[in-house]
């Protein structure tokens, strides 16, 4: 197996089971081309988050979900009802602690259990459909379908 | 025995899913305190009797190294038990927060019936020493 695919297969396993564990959210594989569609009907803002780790190894990981979903993950986290001034919030803390545990898995998939890594804290934001589209396209991307929400999940690593 | 733990975490979301675990495992529970960063965690130390801390390790202001090591500088509060909720899985991090007096620690994604064990290893510990 080809040294990207083989990786790819085994941070979509880490996503499935951070998925599961974390949000009460089953994945299902996808193509980009299905994504592609997808996307395109939902009217929601995408949100991104970002994360660097840095130890023997250092790169940074992103991923891009409707807005909606980070805020279905927070709010069945907290048990509370959408309450539209605590909406933002509320998905932006849900996201951030989503990369957080989803980081911990990868660099223990990239190095082992042996090193101490640095990770930064998470940073969000709100991205353009353009924004998404080149994400989508990114050779490093993997493509989700999470409860019907489309996802895009990539790691770089930097050197 | 029932326990005042603390929260020490600054995902709220996080907080929330340790408060959900520890009901679902069926935890005797005082009272529960919440703090967002170490230093809100020391300030809820002083204002109340507090006997286990869960604390993340990365946070602002103050991060979770910082303030355990605030909280065993001070002798009064070597009594404390604390246990680590990290995204962190490093057996070499791990060895360095039980050096500095952490008795359990517990990698996210967690379950129910991990925040079970370690409290019930940690406490145990904790009555025998």
């Amino acid at each position: 197996m080809e040294l990207q695919t083989e990786l790819n297969f085994k941070l979509s396993q880490i996503f499935s089971e951070v998925m599961e564990k974390f949000a009460f959210m089953f994945t299902d594989p996808t193509t980009k081309e299905d994504l592609s569609d997808k996307v395109n009907n939902f009217s929601s803002d995408i949100i991104m988050a970002e994360m660097n780790f840095k130890g023997n190894i250092k790169g940074t990981l992103s991923i891009a979900l409707p807005i909606y979903m980070a805020l279905e993950i927070g709010i069945n986290a907290l048990g509370i009802e959408a309450d539209q001034d605590a909406e933002k919030s509320c998905a932006q803390d849900a996201l951030k602690e989503l990369i957080n545990v989803l980081c911990g898995q990868v660099v223990i998939l990239l190095a082992g259990r042996e090193p101490v890594f640095d990770l930064s804290i998470p940073e969000t934001h709100i991205i353009t459909k353009n924004k998404w589209t080149e994400l989508l396209k990114d050779k490093l991307s993997i493509p989700f379908i999470v409860e019907e929400y489309p996802v895009l999940f990539k790691l770089e690593i930097l050197s | 025995m029932s326990f005042s733990i603390l929260l020490v975490d600054d995902s709220r979301i996080t907080r929330s899913i340790i408060i959900k675990a520890l009901k679902m495992a069926q935890i005797p529970i005082k009272e529960i305190y919440e703090a967002a960063n170490g230093r809100e965690g020391l300030e809820q130390i002083k204002n109340h009797e507090i006997d286990l801390v869960f604390a993340d390790i990365n946070m602002p202001i103050m991060n979770g190294i910082e303030m355990i090591e605030k909280i065993y500088q001070n002798e009064q509060l070597a009594y404390l038990k604390i246990i680590i909720i990290s995204t962190e899985g490093s057996l070499e991090r791990i060895k360095q927060l039980k050096a500095k007096g952490v008795e359990g620690y517990i990698q996210k994604p967690f379950t129910p019936e991990q925040i079970k064990e370690t409290i019930n290893e940690v406490m145990k510990n904790g009555i025998t020493n």
